[in-house]
């Protein structure tokens, strides 16, 4: 289990399917960069992480430094039940083929994931009270709204799937 | 206390509204569109302040916030 730490966020203009390493250096990039912190919140990144999943969780660090009143409509910082509710989102996805996710931070502190792919979207916001509301946007625009407060994992496997296949 | 809808502002007024300069907040896909994160458009109490064109300007709006975006 390799530990997960402050990172800096650098802008990448390629695909959203492009590999950001052209081998698998990023690899050995990433757990370096993830094994010399004391923070309890981790993230393994063994065996065949996706490397979205990597940059996923640079966002989320980038996150993590916003203080109060980011948005200057007092929005509030990123709420530790939310940064570790996401961390367990990324690694029960870790080996799923998916583009980036845009990363973003609500104004109570939550995260939203948001992907976009074969003309859907998929919205799952993360709350600090390990529940989930999501919300499917299909390539005709029908619109799917829901939430989930158990057995997370699945409906995350679930929600993905959805948006990997046509 | 429970907002109600103002009948004198029609559905048809401009509104402003910040966005941060953070990443993700909007994000451009293959074809050069901006896509705005529906977190943009949220408050922490479920509510949502704006600005209303009609009686500021970009400029005003965006006084001593550098880097944030108008929408």
């Amino acid at each position: 289990m390799n530990q997960l730490m402050e990172l800096g966020l650098t802008h990448s203009p390629r695909p959203v399917w492009e590999p950001a390493f052209a081998d698998n250096s990023w690899r050995s990039q990433a757990r370096s960069l993830y094994s010399s912190t004391a923070s309890t919140e981790t993230i393994d990144l063994s065996g065949d992480t996706a490397i979205w999943v990597v940059e996923a969780a640079q966002k989320l660090e980038t996150l993590g430094r916003l203080q109060v009143d980011w948005d200057s409509y007092g929005g509030l910082p990123l709420r530790p039940g939310a940064k570790r509710l996401t961390l367990r989102v990324l690694e029960w996805l870790r080996k799923d083929e998916l583009p980036v996710p845009a990363v973003v931070l609500g104004p109570a502190g939550t995260v939203q994931l948001e992907w976009r792919a074969k003309g859907k979207e998929l919205e799952v916001e993360l709350r600090d009270n390990e529940t989930i509301e999501y919300v499917k946007v299909s390539p005709t625009g029908e619109i799917e709204e829901g939430e989930a407060t158990s057995d997370l994992s699945r409906k995350l496997h679930d929600l993905t799937n959805w948006l990997r296949h046509s | 206390m429970e907002c109600e809808d103002d009948p004198n502002i029609s559905g048809d007024v401009v509104l402003f509204r910040r966005i941060p300069p953070w990443p993700d907040r909007v994000t451009w896909d293959a074809n050069g569109q901006p896509h705005f994160s529906s977190f943009n458009f949220k408050d922490k109490e479920n509510e949502l302040s704006v600005h209303l064109a009609s009686e500021t300007t970009p400029d005003e709006v965006l006084r001593e916030h550098d880097g944030f975006g108008l929408v």
